[in-house]
Formats: C-alpha cells, structure tokens, sequence
C-alpha cells in the first residue's frame, strides 16, 4: 500500500515538475539581467551562436527588470488597469445574466428547453474565429468597436457560466426547494435564498474560469480595439525582443499573479464543483 | 539509515488532509494586496515618467536665405612700392631719409661716397669695353654645320628600285595570262571529255535496256512451255481428282477390273471351219457379243464425239472423258475416237457381210464352204487385230481406270495412293516428263542468261556513269575556276608564287628607296635647320650681347650722372619712405632695401578656409579702421590659396586717402545666400555614428497610455549652413516639428514633452 502510495507521489511530482518548469523559468529569468539571459537564450533570438541553456537559479539575481518594468514602464500599467475593467465587468456581468439563466434550466421545465440548451452548449464549443466577423460586423453596427464594451457585453453574454452553474444548480435537493415552497416562498426567494448559497460552488467556478478566460484572451482584443490605451495586459507580452527580455519576464510573472490569486481564492469551489457534476443523485 | 527513510516515505505518503481555510483567505489577502500595489505602482511610475520625459523646444521648417557674417581683422599696406636702385660695393656716406617719412618727388634720401662710386664707375667701363669686344667677336664668328646633299643620291636609288618594280609587275602579268589560256584550254577540254562520257552513259543504258528486254523476251518464250506443261499437269490432276469424286459419289458400283486377251479368246474361240454354218454362225456372233462388251468395257466404242458424249454421259463419265481428253489431248482424242468407230463400223460390216453371205446361202439351200469361212474369220480377225491396235493405249489407260475406281470403293488409302500413282505415270509418262524437265532446264538456264546479262550490263552502266560523274567534276572545276576569272576572283597565289615573291622583293625595294628618299630629305632638313638654328643662336646670342651692352651703358650713364650729381640721391616720386635699410658709412651688400610707396593702399585679411567658400572678388567689405569709427567701403579684389595652417589671405582696395601703413583696421562682410525651401536651425542637425546627418521630429503616437509624443527620426541632407541656420533636403513637411533643443539626451523613440520657453 505505501509502495503503490510512494510509486503515485513520485509520478505526480515528475508530472508537476514537468508542468512547472516553464513557470519557474518564468520566475527566475525575471530576476536575471540583461547579459545573463542573453548569454542564456540569446542564440535562440538571433545574438550568437549554439543552443540555449538555462539554470535553476540565477547566477546574478538583480531587480533591475522589476525596476524598469514597475517604474520606468508607464506605458504597462494602463494595459493592467485596462485588463482590470474589461474583466472585472465582465464577470460581473456574467453573473448577473447567466445566474437566472441557468437557475432556470437547472429548475424550469418548459418547451424548448433542450433545444435552447443545446443551442447554448454549440454556441459554447464554438472557437471565437469563427464568430469574430459576425462579431465585428455587429460590434460595429452598434458602434461599440475601439471601446471596452467590445470585450464586455461579449463577455457577459457568454454560455460557459450558465453551463457550469446549470450542473451546480441542478445538484441542489428538490426537497429542500419544495420545502421551501410549502413554507410560502416564491420562486425568487427560492432564488435567492436557496438557490444562490446552495450553488455558491457553481457560480465562484464560473467566476473563476470567466476571470481566468478574460484576463487571458488576445484575440477580441486585437481584432476588436484599435487604439494602444485600450489593449489589456494580455497584448503587452507578444512583443519580445532580447532588450526586453528581462521585463517582458516580469511582465509574465506580473499577468500571471491575479490569476493565480484568483485561481487560488476559488480553488476549493472548483474542486466542489468538478466533483459535484460527478455525482449523481 | 532505515528510519529516516521509512519517515520521508510516510510524509510523502501520507493521506490527505483537508485544505484548512487559510489558503483561500490568504488568496484573498494577497489578491487585495497585489491590486493596492498595482495601484501604488501605477502613480509611481507616472510621476517617475513626468520627470524622466524629456522636454524639447521645437521649431518648424521654413523658407528662408542663409546669412553669412565675417569679420575680423586686417592690415592696410601699401600696393605699390618705387625701389630704388643701390649699388653694391658703394659706401653710404650721409643718410638724410627715414622710414615712414613722406618726401616728396626730388627729395635727397642719402649720399654716396663719390670716391667709392669713381670706382665702381671705372668698372662699368671696363665691362663696358669688354662687352663691346665680345659683341664684336660674336658678329664676326658664324659658321654652319655639314651641308645637305644625300636626296639626290635617294632619288636615283628610288628611280631604280621603281624600274625593277615595273618589271616585276609585267612578269607577274605574264605568268598570269598564260594561266588565264590555261584554264580556257582545260574548260573546252572538259567540256569535250564530258559530252563524250555523257554519249556513252546514254549508249550503254540504251544497249542495256535492249539487250535486257531481248533477254526477258527468250525467258519469256521459255517459261511458255514450262507454264504450259504445269497448267496441262494440274489439268490432268484436277480430271483424277473430279474422277475419284464421281466414283465415291456414283451409285454404280465398279467391278473388279480383269485383264482380258480377247485376241486369245478369239483365237481359243478358233472356228472350226469344219462345223456347220448354223455352229459356225453361232461361234461367230458369239465371238462378236465377247468383242462388243469387251468394245463397250474400252468405252470409247462408244463415243462418237465430244460433243455427243458430254450431252449424255453422267459424271463419272464426265470425269473419264476428261481423263481421256488429258491423255490424248482434245484434239487428237477427237480423231482417236473417229478412227476407233470407224474401225468399229468396219468390224460390224464384216460380221454383215458374213451374216449377208451366211443368209444367202440359207436361202439358196447352199453351205459355206471352208474358204469362205476363213475368209470371214480372216477378215474379221484382222479387223478385229487393227481395233485392238488401235485400241491398245485405250485399254491400258482404261484398265487403270477401272483399277483406280475399284481400290476408291473398296481399297484402303495406301492402295488408292499405288493405284492413283499407276494412272498419273501412264497418263504423264516418262517421255512427257523429260519433255517438262527439259523446258524447265531451258527456262533456267534463261533465267540465269538474263541474270548474268543484267549484271554484266550494269556494270558497263555504272562505269559509264562513273566515267561521266568524273567528267562532269572536271568540268565544273574547270568552269569554276573560268568563272572566277571573268569575275577576277581567280587566286593565282599557287601559280605565280615566284613573280609574285620577286615583285613583292621589288616593292620592298622600292619602298626602301622611297623610305630613305624620305630619310635623306628630313636628314638634310635638319642640316638646314640645325644651320638654320645656329644661325638663330647666334643671332640672338649677338642680342644679347647688345641689350647687355646697351644695359653696361645706361648703368654707366646713370653711374655718371650719380658722381656728377655729387653721390645724391633723390627721391624719384612721391610718397612714403618704406624702407630705408642704409647705414651711414656702411656699404651696400646687396641686401639693402630702400623704397618708396605710392599713395594708393590696400587692405589685407585673413580668413579660414571654411569661410572662404562664402567670399567671391567683388564682395563689399566694411572697413573701420582702428582710430576711427566711420567704416569704409571697399571691395574684394584678390582671394588667395589655403596655406598649410588653412588661411587664405584676402585683400580689398581701399580708395583714395589718407592711411597709415601697417595700421590694423577691422572689416566686415555681409552674405546672403539663394531662396531654400527647407531651412532649419543649425542645432537640430544631428550626426550619427555612420555620419549620416538626421533631425528628431516629434509625432503623436498611438500607446497604451493614449496619445503621445515620441521622438522619430528623419535622415536629411545637408545643402548649405551659415552659423545658426542649415539648408536641408528631407522628407518632412512644412507642419512637423523639429527638436531643436532639450533638457536631456533623447534619442529616436523616447517620449517627449514640448515646452515654450
């Protein structure tokens, strides 16, 4: 049993190791100067010759990349904060429309309603190339092209949070609504007193995964805002040439950090989630 | 070492315990913390960009002239100075000038020492006398070099070489003609030769054809025969074989085929004279019926003729007639036929006229006496024995016939194949063969008489043919080479090698000739003019000697005037006494200077040699003079070279006045130079590191933090400058904005920030 327990753990780690790598190189090489990385990886962009190497630690560990990027790189914070009110919206947003949406599949009964979930589900896998020209012709029509609502309205409008929060809500009891409905509440006190805290799992996920999907997204923005003050974070970092390899590092590890809090603040929810679509009644 | 590692196992092993809440809260934290940073950062980085961002003074590009300013400083000094001649060796006995001094025209500058100039005077006579001698000398003595008299000794030697030339050129024509005939007889020759090979071509291919066709004819008449016999034997061939048809197809069956004597038979039947007529009758017609079936068995007893026979007769008997008509031919067999019946009709009367006789004498009650008998019998037999003579090839072919179409009905093939055999030999017998053999013999030996004949007449033909092919090449040759000689393109090169050598010799000769007529001419044209030269010297030489005595004797006369004028010497215009580089009671080296300068004055600068492209000859500069503050005008007149510490002297003509010389003054010039459409200020030209000159530019970009200016580059060249403004050539417009100045080292890309002073 501790063999096949120590055989599991050493596998998972050789996995997370794997997984890991790129995210520590991340890491170290923002505290690396300029002459180490190119020493390091400059073959790779075009300065000199052989392969690339890299280290676990650096050998000259500097702040200089967090200097200049956090304080001579004024341009770096608009694209965060634009990050920030194109996503944050969003997901409020999202919450807003896709609660009552898929409360009401999880609960309702009523014509088309397979029909309307199905059509929500393709409208989910479909990838984003090949609404964009509708998209844009729409964005356009409405004359929301080069401005934040570009990114927002689309976000709050998606179907991946009504399908996430559908499956949580669908795992709440029934008798505990019905008797919910005996003591005299209504449908929207059974909304909100039941269904909203019963599914708090569902709905953090959904959250979560919409940050995680906004804040990383780089396709809407670039085919959608042509003005340089409205790109978010997400287009800083497609620009990287070996004078700026230090900071666009930093910059990696600054994008990635409120994801990843994020990540982590609603990680237990997703857990709950995942295993509670699994679990059937 | 067991424990140690028994307890990494557990920890890594294990279970897992349930996340205690302080992640989450811990995330949270972090994430509250992480956006307040960002937002401390945000200010941070902006007040930091206000004070890093470069501020810029900009200006804009426009039309405009370049100014140029000299000025600096000059001397005036005098333009032309009067030298005053000193004579080495001379003592100075008084000096009554100073430098600097102005005198007027007649002034006494200084005294000689007469005595001093006695001497000197004596001298200049002396060299006087002995110029005067030289120049003597120098008009007698004139003589000249060799005279020139070798062209006409060149002129015969040409004359030669030209008669040898000529007659070089009539050998060569000579040889040439006799070529011409030549080539003429050689043309009629191979016309005739050709002409007669053609006859002959034509003959032989004529005799040819005769004799092949004569030749054809006989092998024709030869394979007559031979083609007759082939077609008489498949006829014969084609009658058996419609004979075995009619026998496998006949109903009649065909007996087995006997030999009979019927000639024995008639004998064995020998009459006994002796019996009785009625017996003796019986024998007789019982003779005949055996003769009759045996005539009927021969069958052509029965035929009369061929057209009778192929009217009536089935096919077998078709098929025998045509055997028989093989056999004998149709002609002959008709014949055959008619003399068998008639040696049939005489049989029958024979046998009526015994049965005449034997039925008279039944009438008349007589008997027929035993030679009566034999008469009959007798007349009979040999009747009987002509028949069977006549019919002797009959029964014989007939006989196997019978064999044939018995062993068709009942033999086996191997026995119709003998008895077939049997029939074909009697039918085409030996002497038929040979016949047949014979004819093929002949028609080959025709054939190979015309083989032979063809052959041997096509290589008379192709001889011929050869003959003429080689006629005709002659002939072309010859043609060709005539045709070359009406058109004068014939090259008698091979041919007249030896006139052409001698004549070539003869040129040469010739032109040797003519070549050293030259020579001698141009050597006796330089004898001339080397006398002629001569001459020249010595004339000029004489010129010389007179200017030099002319020279001795103003020296002398000025020298003469000076002692009689006491040693004094006078100032000769007046001016300004430069120099007077005398000491009194001093000689004079040589060395001395003494001058005067005319009233007129120049002024002298120096300039450097980048400024010197902006003057020209003709310039006005203003002139103010050092102790006084009113300028003066003048003009630039002369411009010198860049000396090696790169300055150029320049200098001005000053009018009319008076001026100190030597004094400083300072000048100044004023340039303008032609309309530039793009002109910017000097300081915002800047070089690189591969010398090429560019301007930052200050454009709106587009950012992430909205709209800003940044610094952009623009390569411009560089026409002309004066010292604050540069004429350009560039892509810019009229409206961009030109850094010409910052408060930091900016360079192209950085943000800027523009502010008006």
């Amino acid at each position: 049993m501790k063999g096949r327990k120590l055989f599991s753990f050493v596998l998972l780690s050789l996995m997370v190791i794997i997984i890991w790598l790129p995210i520590w190189m991340m890491i170290t090489g923002s505290f690396m100067g300029l002459t180490e990385l190119t020493e390091r990886v400059g073959a790779v962009l075009g300065y000199g010759e052989g392969y690339a190497s890299w280290s676990l630690l650096p050998d000259y560990p500097t702040l200089k990349p967090y200097v200049e990027l956090l304080l001579d790189s004024p341009g770096f914070f608009p694209m965060f904060w634009n990050s920030c009110f194109q996503v944050i919206p969003g997901v409020l947003g999202q919450l807003l429309i896709a609660l009552p949406a898929a409360w009401s599949f999880a609960r309702f009964r009523f014509r088309g309603k397979h029909a309307l979930f199905l059509l929500y589900i393709v409208l989910m896998i479909m990838p984003f190339q090949v609404t964009m020209v509708s998209s844009y012709l729409v964005l356009d029509r409405l004359r929301l092209m080069n401005s934040h609502f570009a990114l927002i309205l689309p976000m709050i409008f998606s179907t991946f949070p009504v399908f996430i929060m559908e499956k949580s809500f669908q795992g709440i009891p029934l008798a505990l609504i019905e008797a919910a409905k005996i003591d005299g509440a209504g449908e929207l006190k059974i909304f909100l007193n039941i269904g909203i805290p019963m599914g708090t799992a569902g709905i953090i996920s959904a959250s979560v995964l919409g940050f995680l999907e906004g804040w990383n997204a780089v396709e809407q923005p670039i085919t959608f805002l042509r003005d340089k003050a409205l790109w978010p974070l997400s287009l800083y970092l497609p620009s990287i040439a070996i004078e700026k390899l230090g900071v666009a590092m930093v910059a990696s590890v600054i994008t990635m950090m409120p994801a990843l809090l994020f990540f982590l603040f609603g990680q237990r929810y997703i857990e709950d989630g995942i295993v509670a679509s699994g679990i059937k009644e | 070492m067991g424990k140690p590692l028994e307890y990494m196992i557990n920890l890594l092993t294990k279970e897992h315990q349930p996340e205690k809440s302080s992640l989450q809260a811990l995330a949270k934290r972090l994430l509250i913390g992480f956006f307040v940073l960002m937002l401390l950062l945000t200010v941070l980085s902006r007040a930091a960009d206000s004070v890093t961002v470069a501020k810029v003074r900009v200006s804009r590009m426009k039309s405009s002239v370049l100014n140029y300013e000299l000025s600096g400083d000059g001397t005036i000094e005098a333009e032309t100075e009067e030298y005053i001649k000193l004579y080495e060796g001379a003592r100075i006995q008084s000096i009554e000038g100073k430098p600097g001094q102005s005198v007027k025209e007649g002034d006494l500058l200084f005294t000689y020492d007469l005595q001093e100039l006695e001497a000197i005077a004596e001298d200049l006579r002396n060299e006087y006398t002995i110029l005067q001698l030289n120049y003597k000398i120098g008009r007698l003595s004139k003589e000249t070099l060799e005279s020139a008299n070798n062209e006409e000794a060149a002129e015969i030697a040409l004359r030669r070489a030209e008669f040898d030339l000529a007659l070089a050129k009539k050998d060569l024509d000579a040889a040439k003609n006799k070529i011409n005939e030549n080539i003429s007889d050689r043309l009629e020759t191979a016309k005739e030769n050709y002409t007669i090979a053609k006859e002959a071509y034509e003959t032989a291919l004529e005799d040819r054809e005769y004799a092949i066709n004569k030749g054809k004819l006989e092998l024709t008449k030869a394979e007559e025969p031979v083609e007759k016999y082939n077609k008489a034997r498949q006829e014969l061939e084609q009658a058996l074989r419609e004979y075995r048809q009619a026998v496998q197809s006949s109903s009649q069956k065909l007996p087995d085929p006997v030999e009979e004597d019927m000639l024995s038979s008639i004998d064995a039947a020998a009459l006994d004279l002796n019996i009785r007529d009625g017996d003796f009758y019986k024998s007789f017609v019982m003779i005949d019926d055996s003769y009759r079936s045996f005539l009927n068995t021969l069958f052509t007893g029965s035929v009369s003729s061929y057209a009778e026979a192929s009217s009536e007769l089935d096919a077998l008997s078709k098929a025998k007639v045509s055997i028989y008509k093989q056999y004998y031919g149709e002609k002959e067999y008709e014949k055959h036929a008619k003399e068998i019946q008639k040696a049939k009709n005489a049989l029958e009367r024979a046998k009526e006229d015994y049965l005449l006789t034997f039925l008279a004498t039944i009438e008349t009650g007589a008997v027929l006496t035993s030679a009566q008998k034999a008469a009959c019998m007798r007349t009979y037999q040999d009747l009987y024995d002509s028949l069977n003579e006549l019919t002797e090839k009959d029964q014989k072919l007939n006989m196997a016939l019978s064999t044939y179409g018995y062993a068709i009905q009942n033999k086996s093939e191997a026995e119709i194949e003998a008895s077939y055999q049997a029939l074909f030999t009697l039918l085409y017998d030996e002497e038929k063969q040979k016949e047949v053999k014979t004819a093929q013999e002949l028609l080959t030996e025709k054939q190979k008489d015309l083989a032979k004949l063809t052959s041997d007449w096509d290589r008379t033909v192709e001889k011929a043919e050869r003959e003429l092919y080689k006629a005709r090449e002659e002939y072309d040759l010859a043609e060709e080479e005539n045709n070359q000689l009406l058109n004068k393109t014939y090259d008698y090169s091979e041919e007249t090698r030896s006139a052409e050598s001698q004549l070539e010799a003869a040129r040469r000769s010739a032109e040797d000739a003519a070549d050293a007529l030259e020579q001698a001419r141009a050597n006796d044209g330089k004898i001339q003019a080397a006398n002629q030269t001569k001459e020249e010297i010595d004339q000029l030489n004489l010129e010389i000697r007179e200017l030099e005595l002319k020279e001795k004797e103003e020296a002398l006369s000025r020298m003469e005037e000076l002692i009689d004028a006491q040693g004094k010497v006078f100032a000769p215009v007046s001016g300004i006494l430069l120099r007077l580089e005398l000491s009194a009671g001093g000689k004079v080296t040589g060395t001395e200077k003494v001058s005067l300068s005319k009233e007129d004055y120049g002024f002298h600068f120096k300039v450097r040699e980048k400024e010197v492209k902006y003057l020209a000859i003709g310039d006005e500069v203003i002139i103010t003079p050092q102790n006084s503050r009113k300028g003066i005008t003048a003009n630039i007149d002369s411009i010198g070279m860049v000396d090696s510490q790169g300055m150029s002297e320049v200098s001005a003509a000053l009018p009319q006045g008076e001026y100190g010389e030597g004094s400083i003054a300072s000048y100044t010039i004023y340039k303008h130079s032609k309309q530039y459409h793009q002109t910017i200020p000097l300081q915002a030209i800047r070089m690189d590191a591969n010398q090429v000159n560019y301007v930052l530019v200050v454009r709106e970009s587009n950012t992430s933090l909205g709209n800003v200016l940044i610094a952009y580059r623009v390569n411009v060249n560089v026409l002309e400058k004066d010292f604050s403004t540069a004429a350009v050539e560039s892509s810019m417009g009229s409206r961009d904005e030109i850094i010409i100045s910052s408060n930091k080292n900016i360079e192209e890309g950085d943000r800027v920030r523009i502010y008006e002073e």
